[in-house]
């Protein structure tokens, strides 16, 4: 039998084709994936951080009831995964184990990116046996240039220690435990990093991680974050390196997709937030990360602190904003930051809506994390 | 006498823009077909999107093609600060 693929660079649209042909006939559907955060607070200050441009009106607390209702409100409607990577630290929420434990109690399939920093044995004990998967931001292979981009300067190397420690504590507890969650590291490739790429990867061997993932950086439509995608190209032979180093244990990817996009969005409607819904650690729902910001105000729909999430996509609200991403008053082009989550369903959604490339029905094995899409 | 025209260009908009202006919001600026405002009071996310959308739509029917936008907010992370990230829209 054929082993799942570990589809990283790509959309998963064909194995939720019931969304697509329900979304097709002007239905209002449940997204298959919603990705969040429990908090926007973070102990790193990461120079990538797409955080940085996503400051909105307030901040709320999101408490462990806010959390137990949102779940079940996700499995009333049909969500099927959920996601902790989003715009804050999660682990640091005190609502973050009773998110997990419950997300698998109602049937989602949960995963979180983290840097691991909180992530110590006991936590990892009580999480790791309900994830589908786990990845760790890893923004460098070497201490000091980890510790220079992920926290305060190259001498601050106890953060990558402290990071190294826990990762290999989660390996050896998947090992001995015969768990089935996926786990990885991954670096946010910023073209000044391309020193760090071969590191990385050889890191991601060390550590004997299922994956070491390499991808771009987002950055808002005004360049905040100084993202020079013109530079990519000049790291393709070493991107095309570190690829080859893959072992049989471990799988380093390059997400080549959204590295060769060079930040342009190939559509201008936006479909994808229908499918793959974003939500902040600030407990504001928007259709996407890219509009957390205050700047996109007119994009806000609700705070899961102030009101039922099932009542917030019932809502006459949520409907008038996913239309007008999806209509020909928004384009994605110059109205939003680059390369957001939904980037590979955003863009197939489009491709299949004006008929240059259908979504088909998958078959054949099921790729890993299928209901992330 | 570019910079007149860009004036005379954004004129109507201008106009149009505060006299549509809904309660509690102000006009911070415009530019091209793109009209920036800013709350002068908070509003929970649960009306400031509708507020804004319909201001927006009151807008199109005068000046075709306009988009609102609110001011843009830099981020409270003091950590992350440390960074000097400044959004710059």
């Amino acid at each position: 039998m054929t082993a799942p693929a570990l589809l990283l660079d790509t959309h998963k649209l064909g194995w939720h084709f019931d969304r697509v042909r329900a979304w097709e006939s002007g239905e209002r559907i449940a997204p298959v994936t919603v990705d969040m955060a429990l908090t926007r607070a973070c102990g790193a200050m990461c120079r990538f951080c797409y955080a940085q441009v996503q400051e909105a009106q307030e901040r709320h607390a999101i408490k462990e009831h806010h959390v137990r209702n949102l779940l079940d409100d996700f499995a009333t409607i049909g969500v099927r995964g959920v996601s902790l990577v989003s715009d804050g630290e999660s682990t640091l929420s005190k609502a973050y184990v009773p998110f997990v434990t419950h997300a698998a109690n109602v049937g989602l399939d949960v995963a979180q990116a983290t840097n691991g920093w909180e992530f110590g044995p006991e936590v990892q004990a009580q999480v790791l046996p309900a994830m589908t998967w786990l990845r760790f931001t890893v923004a460098a292979g070497t201490p000091a240039a980890y510790a220079r981009i992920m926290y305060k300067g190259p001498e601050h190397t106890q953060v990558f220690d402290r990071a190294m420690q826990h990762i290999r504590h989660a390996v050896e507890f998947k090992r001995k435990h015969g768990l089935e969650v996926t786990l990885g590291i991954q670096m946010v490739l910023m073209p000044e990093f391309a020193s760090e790429i071969i590191p990385f990867a050889q890191l991601g061997l060390d550590l004997g991680v299922d994956y070491a993932v390499i991808k771009h950086c987002s950055d808002d439509e005004w360049g905040s974050l100084g993202v020079d995608y013109a530079q990519y190209e000049a790291l393709y032979p070493l991107l095309q390196q570190a690829e080859a180093m893959s072992t049989p244990k471990t799988q380093v990817v390059v997400k080549w997709n959204k590295i060769k996009a060079e930040g342009e969005a190939p559509y201008q409607r936006f479909h994808g937030p229908q499918f793959l819904l974003q939500l902040s650690g600030s407990g504001l729902l928007a259709p996407a990360g890219q509009f957390f910001n205050a700047r996109y105000s007119k994009f806000h729909i609700g705070d899961i602190t102030e009101e039922r999430f099932i009542d917030l996509w019932r809502s006459d609200r949520y409907w008038r904003v996913m239309r007008y991403l999806a209509s020909e008053r928004f384009d994605a082009r110059t109205m939003m930051g680059t390369l957001p989550i939904s980037h590979y369903v955003s863009t197939a959604l489009d491709r299949h809506a004006q008929g240059v490339e259908r979504i088909a029905p998958a078959v054949g094995v099921p790729p890993l994390h299928v209901n992330f899409l | 006498m570019k910079e007149l025209d860009k004036v005379m260009a954004e004129a109507p908009l201008v106009v149009t823009a505060e006299l549509l202006l809904p309660p509690n919001v102000k006009l911070v600026g415009v530019s091209g077909r793109d009209v920036t405002v800013a709350f002068t009071e908070p509003v929970p996310a649960s009306r400031r999107g509708t507020l804004l959308l319909d201001y927006e739509a009151a807008l199109v029917k005068t000046v075709p093609g306009a988009v609102v936008w609110h001011e843009a907010l830099g981020d409270r992370n003091s950590l992350r600060n440390l960074r000097g990230i400044e959004v710059k829209g």
